[in-house]
């Protein structure tokens, strides 16, 4: 059991978006992240399909059925 | 170390006497007057100096190396004699050795400068495909695409992410001490009660039971 959860959580941000700033400063690090980025969307879409596509055809979120 | 001192030494004094015609001053193995003569006759000096030298004499073990660079170095001189004799003298296992530990290393040196060259060629190459590669829409599309998704679409514990900030924000639901996620589902309905959620495991989202989001959709808000 993590007893620092919060410093966990916002250690693994901190080295994300640190890592991300890192990677757009040259070409080549920006493709990676454009590239991932679009996995990324892909995954979630994926993984997430029915939430997207009941609230794109039905337009309305039913809280706690989540 | 005093010998690669001396040979250093005898190394400047002879490219100082190529441009001067002179040894500078302090030129050990010379002697105190100062020396007008060729840069030939400095040289054949410094030399016979560096041979007569007892601690310049090669040990046993280190004839061979020795004997091959002073003859490189000085051929001719007595030690470069007595070198190569010396070299004459190795067993010819001895020989062998050295000739295969000479090309085992030269074997080692030539692979690790092709393994480097080849990983460096390697990179420039994957960097250059990658910086190559198109990104239509620039990153921020899929970036933007995903921030949307997570969200705006994306409902977590009822509501979607946009929501319960909005929520936060307007007082209307907070975030509880750890350990109390997921048990009970946020209320929606206009029965009141609070609900609780989770994002993440130690975090929690609490709506009160009175003027909660709920009531504000029982009230037509």
């Amino acid at each position: 059991m993590n007893k620092y959860p919060f410093v966990t959580w916002l250690s693994a941000w901190i080295i994300t978006i640190v890592g991300i700033y890192v990677m757009s400063r040259s070409e080549a690090g920006t493709t990676i992240l454009y590239y991932t980025f679009w996995l990324a969307v892909v995954l979630v879409l994926v993984t997430h399909y029915e939430e997207v596509t009941n609230i794109l055809k039905q337009g309305d979120i039913t809280a706690g059925e989540a | 170390m005093a010998r690669a001192e001396n040979i250093a030494l005898i190394s400047r004094a002879l490219k100082d006497a190529d441009k001067y015609h002179q040894v500078p001053a302090g030129t050990p193995f010379v002697p105190e007057e100062k020396v007008n003569t060729s840069t030939a006759k400095i040289g054949s000096q410094l030399r016979s100096a560096f041979a007569a030298r007892p601690e310049n004499q090669p040990t046993k073990k280190q004839k061979v190396v020795l004997s091959d660079r002073s003859t490189r170095l000085f051929p001719g001189t007595r030690a470069a004699q007595k070198a190569s004799e010396s070299q004459t003298r190795i067993l010819p296992i001895e020989a062998t050795n050295q000739i295969i530990g000479a090309q085992g290393i030269n074997a080692i040196e030539r692979f690790s400068s092709t393994l480097s060259q080849a990983i460096s060629q390697g990179r420039r190459n994957a960097r250059q495909r990658l910086e190559d590669a198109p990104t239509p829409g620039s990153i921020w599309l899929p970036l933007g695409m995903l921030l949307a998704l997570l969200f705006v679409l994306i409902p977590v514990n009822g509501h979607t992410r946009i929501v319960w900030l909005f929520l936060t924000l307007a007082g209307h639901a907070q975030i509880g001490p750890p350990g109390t996620a997921g048990a009970n589902k946020p209320d929606v309905t206009n029965e009141g009660g609070g609900g609780v959620g989770s994002d993440f495991a130690n975090t929690y989202y609490s709506v009160p039971q009175y003027g909660g989001y709920s009531h504000h959709l029982a009230e037509g808000y």
